[in-house]
């Protein structure tokens, strides 16, 4: 009867994993026991004819088309992702834009969302409450265009939009500032809420919540 | 040899180094970086797949799911292990998934002592031609071997595989497999007495 203890002493011995000290009891217990020298010699002979003679590896069939069509699947596995942030984080992906090297080109839109409007009598007012550029060299300036009832945000020194993104704007109609929550609550004219904004301690635009589609 | 150094699996596919550069690449999402580990481990991973399946097209599938299932664990793959070891999990896991639907292997821990035995001296492979030449014969061995360690259970082949062909060691191996070093170290040694009664003509005459 072949104990666990048995098979493992006799395991540890094959792979050479014994400290001296158990190298040298099983050297004697072999020398006082034929079988299990006999059994010994046999694993051992075993052992170098697998080693010898067996492979792991093997030659894969149609070597190109395996690798093609991992790669067919990574690039359909990395467009679902792709997809799925736009369908789930349509809003967050603005913000996103601020952690990418083109960045610049997204913070044309996020400016905006730093701008407010208010209207007092009928008579429009343009506020800037802050500014936020990754990019330094950009330079913005603001203005409200009567003819066109509007504010107007100039951006110079912007990269190029990639071709793959699509650009949108927000028509803010007004604002509000939640002092206790250090949030801002932008509105569309029906007072509909756009966008709830914060900014984190570096003084980036952070998402809390929206309707943007 | 001592089962806990450093195995020579990695120095026959490139170095550790070189992977883990490929690694990280990978992981910032550079899918040529993770073609050429592909281009690396495909031929082991596609081995260990068919070794335990047995059967060429199933293999291919699981090597392919393994490699993606890789490329998808990356961003969570913190470079504890090597590369190889880790990859070999996942294509172990595959492939014991694919056997476990199909009931060829346990759900629980394996028993040893509840398997079947080969009688000793059992003509389980044919025997050889009397005088073939080297080549031939060498080859003819390594078919028997091969026939021999397909005829072991799932469960003892992969660790023999590791073990004796790969020269992983016992923790390596435990980590693939998912089992204690101990349970390792016993399907080794009831993995190489089946081997032996398989095989015992064969040496006999070698």
């Amino acid at each position: 009867m072949k104990t666990p203890d048995h098979a493992q002493r006799i395991t540890r011995w094959l792979d050479g994993a014994m400290t001296e000290a158990e190298k040298t009891a099983f050297q004697e217990e072999m020398q006082a026991d034929p079988d299990l020298r006999n059994e010994i010699s046999s694993m051992e002979e075993l052992g170098g004819m697998i080693r010898n003679h067996a492979s792991l590896k093997m030659p894969v069939p149609n070597p190109d088309f395996f690798n093609s069509q991992i790669q067919e699947r990574i690039t359909e596995l990395q467009r679902t992702d792709e997809r799925r942030k736009s369908a789930t984080g349509g809003v967050a992906s603005w913000f996103d834009w601020l952690r990418m090297p083109w960045a610049v080109a997204g913070a044309a839109a996020l400016l905006a969302l730093g701008l407010f409007m208010t209207l007092q009598e009928g008579k429009p007012q343009t506020q800037v409450i802050s500014f936020y550029a990754p990019n330094p060299a950009v330079k913005a300036s603001v203005n409200y265009n009567a003819a066109a009832g509007a504010t107007v945000l100039t951006l110079d020194g912007l990269n190029a939009f990639p071709d793959d993104k699509t650009i949108g704007g927000l028509n803010v109609h007004h604002s509000d500032n939640d002092a206790e929550m250090a949030s801002t609550t932008l509105y569309d004219a029906s007072g509909k809420v756009l966008l709830v904004m914060a900014t984190d301690a570096r003084n980036r635009p952070v998402l809390m919540g929206g309707t943007v589609e | 040899m001592n089962p806990s150094a450093s195995s020579p699996a990695v120095s026959t596919e490139g170095d550790a180094t070189a992977d883990s550069g490929l690694v990280r690449l990978a992981q910032g999402g550079d899918a040529r970086a993770f073609d050429q580990l592909v281009t690396r481990y495909r031929g082991k991973v596609y081995g260990m797949c068919y070794h335990l399946v047995q059967n060429e097209q199933d293999a291919w599938d699981l090597a392919q799911e393994a490699f993606i299932k890789a490329w998808r664990a990356l961003p969570s793959f913190k470079l504890d292990s090597t590369f190889y070891t880790w990859l070999y999990r996942i294509a172990h896991n595959c492939s014991y998934d694919w056997l476990r639907k199909r009931r060829i292997v346990s759900d629980g821990e394996f028993d040893d002592e509840l398997q079947g035995t080969v009688a000793a001296g059992a003509e389980a492979v044919p025997k050889g031609s009397a005088r073939p030449d080297h080549a031939m014969r060498n080859k003819e061995l390594g078919a028997r071997i091969t026939d021999a360690i397909a005829q072991l259970s799932p469960d003892h082949r992969s660790v023999i595989l590791l073990r004796e062909v790969e020269g992983l060691s016992y923790e390596e191996i435990a980590e693939i497999t998912q089992l204690q070093t101990g349970t390792v170290m016993s399907r080794l040694f009831y993995a190489r007495k089946k081997l032996q009664e398989l095989l015992k003509d064969t040496y006999e005459n070698a």
